[in-house]
């Protein structure tokens, strides 16, 4: 009776040592494992918002000055660093309804980290945590414009032959950023 | 003694069932530790299965992109030059209103018609409406398609075929590096390849300048409607229009058939033969040179084109050099030979408008 409480208190203290080695080393690992889960789910959302934003960029911009009627419509209305608002004749009736898709901002607001895109009068965020966003101005040998305050002028803004997005999304949690440029050409010049 | 037995036996009782519990417990942790772990790894799983689903949906999606931007621009690209976009509306009948109406030729796994657009005739354009698909993407866009600004395709010769045209026994200078953009040396409906094999077979009877553009596909030039089109326009005679030294005034030029040049002559505007330009004495032209049934400069001979040249396929060999001939790129010779009659150009893409 004596031999076999030692044995047990022995046994005990040995094995809850084990047990809490054992037990820290899974937690350890389930805890990496849970980590890693929330990063790629993080990144990969950010990777998500990236691709959509990127496809809902490329189809404003190509679709921006389709003027079927011939009326004269421009492809790009505003064109700085944090806007850009692009316009087409989506209907065909020589007229841009401005309160319609046929009118399509684009703003990178660094205040609030956060790519918009207003369709109309709707304003629809594409993403957050934004940690670099950007538009730039190619004209027809790829130089990029110089951007004066206030925007490319009529003239400035006839003259661009492609439209670069370039952005970085910082994903939720921290880590790497995931960044996108792209370059689309509203309208064929050629 | 039987006290003793049945004390030593409740005791390993007793420790086979703190044995049997204890392994229980192990088995549980193990089990509960398994089965967290698993689930970590089967979110991980998950997660990676639908990125994959999600990139081989962009995947469609730009596949499928790709897909209708070729068939529009291989479409576009062999539309007919011109100055409208009537034949194509219509369609081959030459009647409206009927199953060919708006048919282009389209690659395979792509489908679609044109129809006019909306609004005014001028300036000529039509709708392409089109739907490719690849793997298990399909996009649809309707494009809107228009004649290039500047008139000719945009190369200083422009052949309506590429076959027959032989080695160049004189030589045969492209300069097509312009103050605004170049052009290209040669325009033909052709693989490119071809003719820079052609060009590069000729050796140093082809010179090529720097900033000269590569040779480019193109349909062939529209040299019968041009040639209708000058006379309709009042075409003076070659025997009016050439003149014996520079500067000659600009003019629309059209000789009927074959024209010989035994003499030293100077034109300028747009100088149409139908029949074959055959150069016996040097020519001098700023403009644009047509000749429907090709050209010949023959060893006494010589052209000097600031402009561009386009030759037809009436005659078996469209192009025979035997003395010299340069043609050099004039964006502004171009513009004075389209203001005076109404040039052929190339049909472009204006637009497009995804759905």
């Amino acid at each position: 009776m004596r031999r076999t409480r030692g044995t047990s208190l022995v046994e005990l203290l040995v094995g809850a040592a084990v047990g809490l080695l054992v037990l820290t080393a899974v937690t350890g690992t389930l805890a990496a494992g849970g980590r890693a889960l929330v990063r790629g789910g993080a990144r990969a959302e950010a990777a998500d918002t990236a691709a959509l934003a990127i496809e809902a960029f490329l189809f404003d911009a190509r679709r921006a000055g389709h003027d079927p009627s011939a009326a004269g419509i421009e492809p790009l209305v505003q064109a700085d660093a944090e806007r850009l608002a692009v316009q087409a004749d989506l209907d065909g009736d020589g007229t841009v309804d401005t309160a319609s898709a046929e009118l399509v901002a684009w703003r990178c607001n660094a205040a609030a980290r956060r790519l918009s895109r207003l369709v109309g009068a709707q304003s629809l965020p594409l993403a957050d945590r934004v940690a670099r966003c950007r538009f730039d101005y190619l004209d027809r040998d790829g130089t990029v414009l110089a951007i004066p305050p206030g925007g490319l002028d009529a003239a400035g803004r006839a003259s661009v032959a492609a439209v670069v997005l370039d952005f970085a999304l910082a994903p939720r949690g921290g880590g790497p950023t995931v960044a996108r440029t792209i370059a689309v050409s509203p309208r064929s010049r050629t | 003694m039987t006290s003793l037995r049945r004390s030593h036996r409740a005791s390993q009782r007793a420790r086979h069932e703190r044995a049997r519990r204890e392994r229980g417990f192990a088995l549980a942790a193990a089990l509960l530790g398994v089965v967290l772990a698993g689930t970590v790894a089967a979110a991980l799983a998950e997660l990676a299965r639908l990125e994959v689903v999600l990139a081989r949906l962009r995947r469609a999606t730009v596949d499928a992109l790709a897909a209708v931007d070729g068939c529009l621009h291989a479409a576009v690209a062999a539309l007919p030059a011109g100055w409208d976009f009537d034949a194509v509306i219509v369609g081959a009948d030459g009647t409206a209103g009927t199953a060919d109406d708006g048919v282009v030729p389209l690659a395979a796994a792509c489908s679609g018609v044109a129809r006019a657009a909306p609004g005014p005739a001028a300036p000529p354009r039509i709708l392409l409406a089109l739907e490719a698909s690849r793997g298990r993407g399909r996009r649809r866009l309707d494009a809107l398609v228009g004649r290039t600004v500047q008139p000719g395709a945009g190369a200083l010769v422009w052949l309506a075929s590429p076959a027959g045209i032989g080695a160049v026994g004189g030589t045969f200078a492209l300069d097509g590096n312009g103050p605004t953009r170049p052009m290209a040396s040669l325009a033909a409906p052709a693989e490119p390849a071809a003719l820079d094999a052609w060009i590069a077979v000729q050796g140093s009877a082809v010179t090529v300048s720097s900033g000269t553009g590569a040779p480019i596909w193109a349909p062939p030039p529209p040299l019968q409607a041009l040639a209708a089109r000058a006379a309709s326009a009042g075409a003076v005679s070659a025997a009016a229009g050439l003149v014996g030294a520079p500067p000659a005034p600009p003019a629309v030029i059209l000789a009927p058939g074959d024209l010989h040049v035994d003499t030293p002559r100077a034109g300028a505007g747009v100088l149409v033969v139908d029949g074959v330009l055959r150069l016996q004495a040097p020519l001098e032209f700023t403009g644009v040179v047509a000749a429907l049934g090709g050209l010949r400069v023959e060893a006494t001979g010589s052209l000097d084109v600031h402009g561009a040249l386009w030759l037809g396929d009436e005659s078996i060999d469209p192009l025979v050099i035997d003395g010299t001939a340069a043609i050099h790129a004039s964006a502004a010779a171009l513009d004075v030979a389209d203001s005076l009659l109404s040039l052929p150009r190339r049909a472009r893409v204006a637009s497009v408008m995804d759905f």
